[in-house]
């Protein structure tokens, strides 16, 4: 998603900071390319039918997060918050109003293009819904099309939701998609698209995957955000994003093969210590520091919940050829956001257990609500049902002034301290770890 | 909905058949009517019946059932048909942004208590839902209900209704109740009210409505400043208005 | 007349309530006022008693006065026709003892609050003490109890001083214990009094200070009335080199009544013009 400055560069970092600069430099010339752009989100987003009409999407939220990357973050939301909005709300939505305020200029510094469409395909996550009736008034006159996803409450997907949202698709959001377009929809290129999309999962899974071993190869959280880049966004459906998860996947296996621990921007971690599960999005102002704190002490990041939100992969849902709508469908409700508790914490727990963690560690997200509501109860029930040493921890996604370094440093310190002690009593009692 | 009774057949056991439907949507209908006839007497009366009592009185038929709560209404309703209390030199306000949290009654105290007649709120929103009646003599009342979900529901930061935008219906409904201005009392971190605010207000000052705006916390114990806020805007208004 | 009548204010304090009666026959007059200690009872039934009793001196009813306005606690006051906000009836106080005042600094029980106000008693901008009851008259009230002092000698006692001992004042409880420190030095009564009327004076002026008040300034409030603490305003004035012309009127306390009563004036007016335009 945004590149490792002053890192040891690997092949795959090359081609994925290649796509996105080609990406956001399209996008500059979307009028001059007669390509129309459609802004939409991540969880649950459609980028193979958006692809397959030649549009070029725009995810809000992650300008949100590279604008929180490079600093940015705090002058936008001031400035959103200047025009009345409230110290409360998701900062996603305020650095994003904020940085249509000052000119729409994009992570690349490139100028961002004006939507042709607005695609409220939204996943477990409300505040979606408002963020886009904000832009509808930053964008009067643009044409809307809503994709409803109905949320997991009984922790099963059912054919008549299914179906639901195929009508949709077909009455509301192709009809929209070829308005706006001018094109006809194309079932079979968006059928082909799917192979590639099957084909890049098939590798993210395998990818993430070989935290299993021990030591872990990769850190499935701070570098994984990087890993699911090109298939959470532009790129899912395309041939160059199954070259990059062919790329990554070949550099993960070679790594296993030398013996080599997980990369970090100071490189390789030499001894893993502790494997966590990660429940959360991580903070972006102060990413690195963040990270640091934790590979300087071993600790490794197994299996993380924030790399399925825009997709679960892991428990065999892939994209499928032969029912190319329907699986957008299932694809949608089965975004980590849309699962209800229950399966949360069931997903959390079979990561516990089959990624041998050490511990499990919540990042509560201040201004989240569809993440951090029923986070301590996870945390019970992770507790109870696997015994493992839990913590929980506060920050922000993008607003810098809810990000304490040093209180974070200081509850993690402590925490891993737990874990160093609980590993020693393990040890006497003669449990292998 | 089917899904809903089937749910609601595996707690209790109890099939839902047409009539019994349409039977309950008249009690609802009958609810709702009262509950707003309620709150036209006490628009034109505010001394009658406080905010607060009002409060009690619909969030008490979330606890009982609507036939004995119904009851209660229309007895309410034929004292504050009557003269009751004394009327103040109060200016009349709109509270909006508490239709989820429900705010402390000390809150709905304070703002009374510094000056402010609450002659419409969104507390309690759910009770109000649907404007009008329900169809309840049709075959099909789930379709009844849905159309009403559909057609004849009320606005609110809940809603995606950018077509029939928010801040237009509550700069009318402040006409309506010929308020003095209007209060915006969101509870905190609530995205749906917070992120709506910027706009309504903004139709508020093009429709030349005062407002004010404060966040509460369900448990919120301390008022001074909601009062103070409150008591300000009241004294702006009556002074300088 | 038709446009004489009378109107009614009262401020419902934590420890004292305030009531005037006015008269309107063009100009508005102070007819009565009454102050009465709350020591313990049920405020609404003082404010009540406070009430009747001042009527039946004038030969009233409740019905006779046109507007019964409260200020302060005022929703401990049954029967009102309306109630005022505290800041905003002590610019008007203020602006009726002087029409010339620019800031009000009502020293009330449990805060200090400087207001800046429009000729018309506006309330243009505010600052106030924070939480911490230090700067207030409660805390001048306990000090003096302490010490043995009734809170009407205090003023005077605070004259006598001759080498005042400035406690940290930064919290009420560390300048108790300040104090009771300082009786144990064998520190003298008024040296002690003088120190804290010092220290608040010097919360004052910074307040003053960073409100960017405006002379002439007007003392509200209880404490305006203590004159050891309007001699400390003047001497730490003088050190600081701070220009303000302080005022104060014997009638301070009734300040927030006042106010209230002639906001209630006003408005009684006002509704009457709606009446009529109605009509």
């Amino acid at each position: 998603m945004a590149d490792i400055k002053d890192a040891v560069k690997e092949r795959s970092m090359i081609l994925q900071k290649d796509m996105l600069a080609k990406q956001f430099n399209d996008l500059s010339r979307a009028q001059e390319l007669k390509k129309k752009v459609v802004y939409t989100f991540v969880p649950g987003n459609l980028t193979e039918l958006i692809l397959s009409f030649d549009m070029l999407p725009v995810y809000p939220e992650i300008n949100a997060l590279q604008s929180g990357m490079r600093k940015k973050s705090s002058e936008f939301i001031r400035d959103a918050e200047k025009i009345g909005y409230s110290e409360d709300v998701c900062t996603y939505v305020k650095c994003d109003i904020g940085m249509m305020l000052n000119g729409n200029i994009g992570p690349t510094g490139e100028k961002l293009p004006p939507p042709d469409l607005l695609l409220l395909s939204y996943t477990g996550c409300f505040t979606f819904l408002k963020w886009f009736e904000n832009l509808e008034r930053l964008y009067p006159g643009v044409p809307v099309a809503m994709l409803h996803t109905p949320y997991q409450e009984d922790g099963k997907i059912t054919p008549e939701q299914v179906d639901y949202m195929v009508k949709q698709l077909k009455e509301e959001v192709i009809p929209k998609f070829e308005q706006v377009t001018g094109k006809k929809f194309d079932p079979d290129r968006l059928s082909k698209m799917m192979e590639y999309s099957a084909q890049s999962e098939d590798l993210l899974v395998k990818i993430l995957e070989s935290a299993k071993r021990k030591p872990s190869p990769i850190d499935a959280y701070f570098a994984g955000v990087y890993y699911i880049g090109p298939i959470f966004t532009a790129f899912r459906g395309t041939e160059e994003a199954a070259q990059y998860y062919t790329e990554l996947y070949h550099e993960v296996q070679e790594r296993i093969r030398l013996g080599l621990g997980p990369i970090t921007p100071e490189g390789e971690m030499k001894e893993e210590k502790f494997r966590l599960v990660m429940e959360g999005p991580p903070n972006w102002t102060n990413f690195r520091e963040f990270w640091k704190i934790f590979y300087d002490v071993g600790a490794v990041i197994v299996a993380s919940t924030y790399t399925k939100v825009g997709g679960v992969y892991d428990t065999g849902f892939r994209h499928n050829p032969d029912e190319p709508l329907e699986s957008l469908a299932k694809y949608c409700m089965g975004c980590y956001t849309n699962l209800n508790l229950p399966q949360r914490v069931d997903l959390i727990e079979s990561y516990v257990k089959n990624y041998r963690a050490d511990g499990f560690l919540i990042n509560s997200i201040k201004s989240c609500n569809s993440f951090s509501a029923g986070q301590l109860m996870i945390m019970r029930q992770i507790e109870q049902r696997t015994g493992v040493q839990v913590g929980f921890i506060e920050s922000d996604l993008v607003d810098p002034r809810y990000f304490s370094y040093a209180n974070i440093k200081n509850r993690l310190e402590s925490y891993f301290q737990m874990l160093e002690q609980r590993k020693i009593i393990l040890e006497q009692q003669g449990v292998a770890v | 909905m089917e899904k809903v009774l089937d749910d609601m057949y595996r707690i209790n056991g109890i099939h839902v058949t047409t009539e019994s439907l349409n039977k309950a949507i008249r009690l609802y209908n009958t609810n709702r009517a009262l509950i707003e006839e309620i709150y036209n007497i006490r628009s034109e009366y505010p001394w009658r019946l406080s905010a607060v009592e009002t409060y009690y009185l619909l969030r008490a038929g979330l606890a009982i059932r609507v036939e004995e709560h119904n009851e209660i209404l229309e007895q309410v309703l034929g004292h504050i048909q009557k003269e009751r209390g004394e009327p103040m030199d109060n200016i009349r306000v709109v509270v909006t942004g508490s239709f989820c949290e429900q705010p402390p009654i000390g809150l709905i105290k304070s703002i009374e208590m510094a000056g402010c007649y609450i002659v419409d709120d969104d507390f309690m929103l759910g009770s109000r839902w649907i404007i009008g009646n329900v169809a309840d003599a049709t075959d099909n009342p789930l379709q009844a209900l849905t159309s009403a979900y559909i057609h004849q529901s009320t606005f609110s930061s809940a809603y995606y209704d950018v077509g029939n935008p928010k801040g237009k219906r509550l700069a009318d409904l402040a006409r309506h109740r010929a308020a003095d201005g209007i209060i915006f009392s969101a509870a905190s971190f609530c995205d749906p009210a917070l992120l709506d605010r910027p706009q309504m207000q903004k139709a508020c000052d093009e429709a030349g409505i005062p407002h004010i705006n404060f966040q509460y916390h369900e448990n919120t114990g301390q008022f001074k400043v909601i009062k103070e806020q409150a008591g300000t805007f009241s004294d702006s208004i009556k002074l300088w208005v | 007349m038709s446009d004489s009548f009378y109107t009614m204010g009262i401020d419902v304090g934590s420890n004292f309530i305030k009531l005037v009666l006015l008269a309107y026959s063009g100009k508005p007059v102070l007819l009565d006022k009454q102050t009465e200690k709350i020591r313990k009872r049920d405020p609404s039934q003082v404010a009540d008693e406070m009430i009747q009793a001042m009527l039946s001196r004038h030969n009233l009813k409740y019905e006779d006065v046109a507007y019964l306005a409260s200020t302060g606690e005022g929703d401990l006051v049954k029967r009102k026709r309306g109630h005022f906000y505290g800041m905003t009836t002590h610019a008007k106080g203020a602006n009726f003892f002087f029409p010339d005042a620019k800031t009000v600094v009502d020293m009330g029980a449990l805060y200090v609050r400087a207001v800046k106000i429009s000729p018309d008693a506006r309330v243009e901008d505010y600052k106030m003490t924070g939480q911490c009851a230090s700067g207030s008259g409660q805390f001048v009230e306990n000090i003096s109890r302490y010490l043995g002092l009734s809170i009407e000698e205090v003023g005077e006692v605070s004259l006598s001083a001759t080498a005042p001992e400035v406690s940290s004042g930064i919290c009420a409880v560390l300048a108790e214990t300040d104090v009771i420190n300082m009786v144990s030095r064998g520190i003298s009564t008024p040296d002690i009094i003088k120190g804290i009327h010092i220290s608040i004076a010097n919360r004052i002026i910074k307040l003053l200070s960073s409100l960017r008040a405006e002379s002439p300034i007007v003392l509200t409030g209880g404490m305006a009335l203590n004159k050891g603490m309007l001699q400390a305003i003047g001497e730490q004035l003088k050190e600081t080199g701070k220009q303000f012309e302080i005022k104060t009127n014997p009638d301070a306390i009734y300040a927030g009544a006042i106010g209230a009563a002639l906001w209630g004036g006003f408005r009684h007016l006002k509704l009457k013009e709606k009446l009529t335009m109605t009509a």
